[in-house]
């Protein structure tokens, strides 16, 4: 049970208030204005200039950001139910699978070899 | 309810067995072994995917898009002075173009349809963008979702062999976001928090900036 102590609850409540807040807020008011498809990236966007804001005036808070590089180690759950999806839409589209995976293997992953390389030289 | 809490527990399930296959195989992401278990699991139980998917999509709508806003997080913690502003924003407009240019090119020439050839655009952006994006297209939003979330996979499972020699996490984050936006991201945060942080970066940049500039130029040659 030790592990259940060393969990920093303050940390992850905070941490999990603020992005819901900020995602359910931005969900609901893009609504309003007709274009709910709009709420995650105004959130992401609003929070961005929030936090920008605060570390204009002062230092983001460590456990803040510990919380949430934690968070992010685990959000290719979030995308499971899709991805199946899509494994499952691909085997159904019969003829068109060879092209398809062609394009989809050399556009994908020659560009991602030569981003690497490009930003290893570059940054 | 009970539904979406059996759904959610299939999900669960898939995740946590392939979270140690991960550790016996690292080269194979997370994503990849929970995607199979996760068609395995509803295989065994009998379950339709439809079904499934009807229970835990509005929950799994809620969960991207908190995953979308908590990028926010890394990216305000992320230093940008030491940055070279010259060659970041380089490689962002070469990515940019290169990601709707190369899919779009390689599909006119293998004589798929014009929807299909549309739908290609927006391979390398994140999903809620590139729905956003193929609407204003006019381009087929269940192709878009496949070749999104197949680019990702793609990039994000290959990702350990095509990046083996790089050795420069910035570099592969960056490199990882670019090409294969969320998923790449997730599978980037599982390489360290540097690699995170830096695909974080380049998704969300790449995402806004083809979200400008897409819509734009095409809606501009339709118009010629």
């Amino acid at each position: 049970m030790n592990w259940i102590k060393r969990i920093d609850w303050p940390a992850w409540i905070g941490t999990l208030l603020l992005i819901i807040v900020f995602r359910e807020a931005s969900v609901w008011l893009m609504t309003q204005l007709n274009h709910p498809e709009l709420g995650n990236l105004v959130g992401l966007l609003s929070l961005l200039i929030v936090l920008f804001t605060w570390r204009y005036f002062g230092k983001l808070p460590a456990r803040l950001v510990d919380t949430n590089n934690k968070l992010m180690k685990e959000s290719a759950f979030a995308f499971l139910p899709v991805s199946a999806g899509a494994l499952m839409m691909l085997v159904h589209m019969g003829q068109k699978i060879p092209a398809f995976l062609f394009i989809m293997f050399f556009s994908t992953l020659i560009p991602l070899w030569i981003y690497a390389k490009m930003a290893k030289r570059w940054l | 309810m009970l539904s979406i809490l059996y759904g959610f527990a299939v999900t669960l399930s898939a995740y946590l067995i392939a979270k140690p296959c991960n550790r016996f195989i690292p080269q194979i992401p997370v994503i990849v072994f929970s995607m199979f278990f996760v068609l395995a699991i509803l295989f065994v139980l009998g379950i339709p995917y439809e079904n499934y998917m009807d229970e835990v999509n509005p929950l799994f709508n809620h969960l991207l898009g908190y995953v979308t806003v908590a990028l926010a997080i890394p990216l305000a913690a992320m230093r940008y002075d030491d940055l070279p502003l010259k060659a970041i924003i380089g490689i962002l407009v070469f990515a940019s173009i290169s990601a709707v240019a190369l899919p779009m090119g390689l599909a006119y020439l293998l004589h798929m349809s014009s929807a299909d050839i549309m739908a290609f655009a927006t391979r390398a952006v994140t999903t809620p963008i590139a729905i956003n994006i193929a609407t204003l297209l006019d381009a087929p939003i269940s192709m878009v979702i496949l070749i999104v979330i197949l680019s990702g996979v793609i990039g994000a499972a290959f990702s350990p062999f095509i990046l083996r020699h790089i050795n420069d996490e910035r570099a592969s984050g960056l490199a990882l976001g670019l090409a294969a936006h969320a998923i790449g991201t997730a599978q980037a945060w599982q390489r360290g928090s540097v690699a995170g942080r830096y695909a974080a970066f380049g998704m969300a940049v790449n995402a806004v900036f083809t979200a400008i500039w897409l819509p734009t130029f095409i809606l501009y040659l339709q118009k010629m």
